[in-house]
């Protein structure tokens, strides 16, 4: 909770002052930051390797679209947001259920093949979706203050998550999940509680997307963006919710500076990524955290030292 | 009726490939539990090079081939000491995530060599067609189908009745044991990766010369099909990827030509997840539990 | 009382039978021993009283104070809110928690509040991990293992990390405690230590043990009651007297004539 204090006052100063080409880097920012860490909730905290949060965001997007449409207003975006993650909620509840008694490989296949059905079904909505060609001249409703509240509320929700009971239950089914049953916990109810917060995160990212790119396809919603998310996770740490920003924010920069350079920049990713899970599989910052105690502390090092420094000298 | 043959006839060829595709993903999963993502875009390059005989350095239709399995045989191999064989030891989430890396590399190594856009084959192979009845069989059918059964046969005998088959197979079981009983371990994951790699690319080839045209991103959608066929057919079992790869392009053939094409998809992975919930370890596949 | 009954129990795995028509009961406060060479089938027996593998044939029944269960096909959460708890023959601590966590997740099924109250942090929030944090205090107070709470669990030496794994089994408030080779990999000293506060625990927490163990000298001087599992059938019980004499016992053990 003490990371939001920080975060709040510092960021919101930004507002005026930047061109609109890096006020999209700072909404894609913003949406990839609630996206990592919902997802980071699910396989870094829970240990369950989704590769289908993609879907659960397209479910987001596609109901504040089409709520939009028939509400252009902020109570149109809030409406819209919120079927979308209820809606999304139930869809992770159908797609844990029957595949949360899989483990690991299998579990990433399963639900990679329900994001892409509900990828399909998006394509096969008739005029509700508009098919392939997706629904466009969605009202661009997002802004700054919107999408960093929405950062701000994603981030307090994991991390409230995390900092409870439930929270220890889902690291301990992570770390051990027969040792987690054994000590009373019902671990098909928190994977799938972790499961369910992460999808309406998605969701909520969905929203974001949708009423500030205005286009939607189902394509944009595809295994890849899916991927996108998780080298993002991996990058900043899974387990790490600091990580997942610091990885968000150094991943969007990257990809608007690398812009002109498509392929290489693909292929870059991947080599880096390769490295990382070779050399340092747990991320930039493993599943450390930063906290305003943390910062504290090293504060008070480096001035313990100098005073040292000075006593000797 | 007679469409119902066509189907047959259609979902034949389908199957091979498929087959093809998914003994590579079986023996892989088998031999080091790794779902390797990038099996796919093997069978891409594998059209890549075929084009790359075929267009570039006119070769027939047989050395095409054989120059095709032997360059994905050799990419395969690479790829497994470079990028799976440091993280033996490491989590299942490490291994896979590298295994999605690959892909991603070799995809877009592959974007950033030869474009994005579709490559066409030239002719190398007779279009003659055969009417048995009404029903419409290619030559290049014929031909596809009898070299990935004639794949299919090599590969089986290899692996019951050679030595190093034989050391697949215990590696598969117990890597450890395998290894105390004197079975070069690192070897034999290496030729399987070879052989899996291979077949992929003659896969590949064979597409693109039936389908003419190929694209860098051809090889995700089969591959997560001929994946579900591994998994269908149970993983780790070579027979059971046989009657998946088949079975599988007979549903997907099915379901296209009688409910609709844009629906196939959907079906697999529907099936996908309802065989992994009802019965993961697949039709021929080995249940493994967790010891406490 | 008898607080757990088995009855007749069979476990089969494919054509191999790991428990055969295993009868056998832990009254309350009792000690009892689980012995048997190798393969015998103890951990499996373990694991069935656990929930994680369900008997082919037989029951087992778990007296509360009020009521009798019947454990079988019960998930291991359920069991263990019923009042059954145990420790792993190869440590299975949280790894990546530090063990303050480790037995506050043991902890935390005492309290009650959801995950809407955890997000938004109300008040009856904070009570109740105050209720789980003064719990599993006391129970590494009383393990013992109170200095090493911040602890990495999976950085403590071998002896400690059993240590943490029974505070935690019993931050879960069993009524019964199952011990799946406590003292594997000790020396006498520390073998010796493990008694005394198998003893301690028994007494303070009061509850019964069933332990698993090979090390002859901890079955013998602490438990009341001895089974002993050969080839999963149960081949002699008794008074630790009666199992030092028992020819089939020496015989499992050293092998026959």
């Amino acid at each position: 909770m003490c990371l939001a204090i920080y975060g709040i006052v510092a960021v919101l100063i930004q507002t005026g002052l930047l061109s609109s080409f890096y006020q999209i880097t700072l909404i894609n920012v913003c949406i990839n930051i609630v996206l990592a860490v919902s997802l980071n909730l699910i396989i870094g905290f829970t240990g369950q390797f989704s590769l289908g949060h993609a879907g659960f965001m397209s479910i987001g997007a596609y109901a504040t679209a089409i709520v939009l449409r028939m509400m252009p207003n902020m109570y149109g975006l809030l409406i819209g947001a919120i079927v979308g993650m209820i809606l999304a909620g139930v869809a992770s509840l159908a797609v844990a259920i029957p595949t949360l008694r899989l483990r690991g490989d299998y579990l990433a296949i399963a639900t990679l093949g329900f994001s892409e059905i509900i990828r399909i079904i998006m394509v096969n909505g008739g005029s509700l979706t508009n098919g392939a060609a997706g629904l466009s001249g969605i009202p661009k409703l997002n802004d700054w203050t919107i999408s960093f509240v929405a950062v701000v509320l994603a981030v307090t929700v994991v991390a409230n998550v995390i900092r409870s009971k439930a929270g220890r239950n889902c690291i301990a089914i992570r770390d051990d999940e027969i040792a987690a049953e054994d000590m009373g916990v019902n671990t098909t109810m928190y994977k799938t509680m972790a499961f369910a917060i992460g999808a309406m995160l998605a969701a909520l990212a969905g929203a974001m997307y949708a009423s500030y790119f205005y286009v939607i396809k189902p394509s944009t919603f595809n295994f890849n963006a899916s991927i996108n998310v998780l080298i993002i996770v991996v990058f900043g740490g899974i387990g790490s919710i600091t990580g997942s920003i610091i990885g968000s924010l150094v991943l969007g920069v990257l990809t608007t500076m690398l812009q002109d350079l498509a392929y290489l920049r693909m292929i870059v990713y991947a080599v880096v990524l390769i490295i990382i899970m070779i050399f340092r599989p747990q991320g930039l910052l493993g599943d450390r955290e930063f906290s305003m105690r943390t910062f504290k502390r090293w504060m008070t090092r480096r001035k313990g030292t100098a005073a040292d420094d000075k006593a000797e000298g | 009726m007679i469409q119902f043959l066509q189907q047959i006839v259609n979902s034949l060829s389908l199957g091979s490939v498929y087959v093809l595709v998914a003994l590579g993903y079986t023996m892989v999963y088998g031999i080091i539990h790794l779902i390797n993502f990038a099996h796919g875009d093997i069978y891409m390059v594998g059209a890549y090079l075929g084009y790359l005989c075929i267009v570039r350095f006119h070769m027939g239709f047989v050395p095409a081939l054989l120059c095709t399995m032997v360059g994905t045989m050799v990419l395969g191999v690479i790829i497994e000491r470079v990028a799976y064989k440091p993280l033996r030891n490491a989590s299942r989430i490490a291994a896979l995530i590298t295994a999605i890396a690959v892909s991603i590399l070799l995809e877009y190594v592959v974007m950033y060599f030869m474009g994005p856009d579709i490559k066409t084959y030239s002719a190398v192979l007779p279009s003659t067609i055969y009417h048995i009845g009404d029903v419409v069989v290619t030559f290049q059918q014929i031909l596809i189908f009898l070299i990935s059964i004639a794949l299919m046969i090599c590969l089986n005998l290899f692996v019951t009745r050679t030595k190093t088959g034989c050391a697949m197979r215990a590696v598969s079981a117990d890597a450890d044991a395998a290894r105390l009983m004197g079975i070069d371990v690192d070897r034999t994951i290496s030729i399987t990766f070879a052989l899996g790699s291979a077949l992929a690319g003659a896969a590949g080839i064979m597409v693109g010369i039936y389908y003419n045209t190929i694209n860098p991103l051809m090889g995700s959608t089969p591959g997560m099909k001929a994946f579900i066929a591994a998994v269908f057919g149970g993983v780790g079992s070579i027979p059971g990827a046989m009657i998946g790869g088949f079975v599988i392009a007979f549903i997907e053939t099915m379901v296209g030509g009688y409910i609709s094409s844009l629906l196939k998809d959907a079906v697999v992975y529907a099936l996908l997840i309802v065989i992994l919930i009802f019965k993961p370890s697949g039709l021929l596949g080995v249940n493994r539990r967790e010891k406490v | 009382m008898i607080k757990l009954k088995v009855d007749n129990v069979s476990k089969y795995f494919g054509g191999l039978t790991a428990v055969a028509d295993v009868s056998m009961h832990v009254n309350e406060g009792e000690l009892v021993g689980l012995i048997g060479p190798n393969g015998a089938g103890k951990t499996t027996l373990f694991n069935l009283l656990t929930g994680e593998d369900e008997p082919d044939e037989g029951k087992i029944i778990y007296n509360d104070d009020r009521r009798a269960y019947e454990l079988n096909g019960l998930k291991p959460y359920k069991i263990n809110q019923l009042g059954l708890a145990r420790t792993f023959q190869n440590i299975r601590l949280f790894k990546k928690m530090t063990v303050m966590d480790n037995v506050k997740v043991a902890a935390g099924q005492a309290v009650d509040y959801n995950i809407i109250e955890a997000i938004v942090r109300d008040p009856r929030f904070y009570k109740q991990e105050d209720v789980i944090a003064a719990k599993a205090e006391s129970v590494m107070k009383m393990m013992d293992i109170w200095e090493l709470r911040n602890e990495l669990s999976s950085a403590l030496p071998y002896g400690q990390q059993r240590r943490v794994e029974i505070a935690r089994a019993l931050a879960t408030d069993p009524k019964i405690l199952l011990l799946d080779e406590p003292a594997a990999g000790m020396n006498p000293q520390e073998t010796k230590d493990l008694m005394q506060l198998v003893r301690q625990i028994k007494k303070q927490f009061k509850v019964s043990v069933l332990l698993i163990e090979h090390d002859m000298s901890l079955v013998m001087n602490l438990c009341e009651r001895i089974y002993v599992l050969d080839f999963g059938k149960l081949i002699a019980q008794g008074t630790p007297e009666e199992i030092k004499h028992d020819p089939k016992v020496i015989s499992a053990y050293l092998g026959g004539e």
